[in-house]
């Protein structure tokens, strides 16, 4: 796994590190360290994670949330001949 | 309300008691938004989507017996539904286009025979957001899910697992096929400006 590019790359981009034994995270730290290339390509996974929160953080309007949770709230408590 | 209802909560919701279900309203209806708009969907769907997950949940507290959490709950709902519009499968096929692409940037050693290229800084910018979402639009519904409850709404792999209804292998193999598609998109745009 040291220097096995492909087998570091397709366990980060499969999550497989996220709770990773110490040996292994130092293993990585150590293959990162002299592979400028995963190196590379772990911080433009971090980027892709960045990105799309940027992304959504922007995708709802706080202006148009409030009146829009009182029409669901309205219509889902209208009047129900079953209660 | 975020965890598990209390059985008075349950009887209010079931009653559509207003002051209840405005309450789980209020806990939850801005995540479900941003959810369906993470799926792609316009204001105009996503509102509606979340309106009918809504509904759905009310109609079934029967079914929901505090096993879970209301969000993952809702979460589960919601995804059901986006997932049935697009009239898309959600179980991952077994083999994409991607898998192929991804390992022809290596030799037979496992080092980069193409290694990957493009910004060397963290350049975190309105256009890499754009950028991005672009790149979301080439990913199947059930990736584009996977990866918005894993990246945006931090879920861990066991609840995206029980709101997808996949296994935890299946997700792997979902999580890995969206962000090498969306590294390889986003490489091929920075390419194609510089």
């Amino acid at each position: 796994m040291l220097f096995n590019c492909q087998k570091y790359s397709t366990g980060a981009s499969r999550g497989e590190f996220e709770e990773a034994s110490g040996w292994t995270r130092f293993i990585n730290r150590v293959h990162l360290a002299v592979c400028r290339h995963c190196a590379l390509f772990t911080r433009q996974m971090r980027m892709l994670g960045d990105a799309v929160r940027r992304l959504a953080g922007v995708s709802v309007d706080e202006a148009k949330l409030a009146p829009f949770k009182e029409r669901l709230v309205a219509r889902l408590t209208e009047d129900d001949p079953r209660r | 309300m975020t965890g598990p209802l209390t059985k008075s909560e349950l009887r209010e919701l079931k009653r559509r008691n207003r002051e209840a279900v405005a309450n789980v309203v209020e806990a939850h209806a801005g995540d479900l938004l941003r959810a369906s708009f993470g799926m792609g969907l316009k204001e105009v769907d996503a509102e509606e989507l979340v309106s009918e997950t809504f509904a759905t949940f009310l109609d079934v507290l029967d079914r929901f017996e505090g096993r879970s959490s209301v969000r993952t709950f809702l979460f589960g709902i919601l995804y059901r539904k986006a997932l049935e519009r697009g009239r898309k499968r959600s179980r991952e096929l077994a083999t994409d286009p991607i898998d192929q692409v991804f390992e022809s940037r290596f030799n037979v050693f496992g080092r980069w025979s193409k290694p990957p290229q493009g910004p060397e800084e963290e350049v975190l910018s309105q256009e890499t957001a754009r950028l991005i979402g672009e790149c979301l639009d080439g990913l199947t519904p059930s990736q584009r899910a996977a990866f918005h409850l894993k990246e945006v709404e931090h879920e861990s792999s066991a609840s995206i697992c029980n709101i997808l209804g996949v296994s935890d292998t299946n997700l792997r193999v979902i999580l890995f096929r969206s962000r090498i598609k969306l590294r390889e998109c986003l490489e091929k745009k920075w390419r194609e400006r510089n």
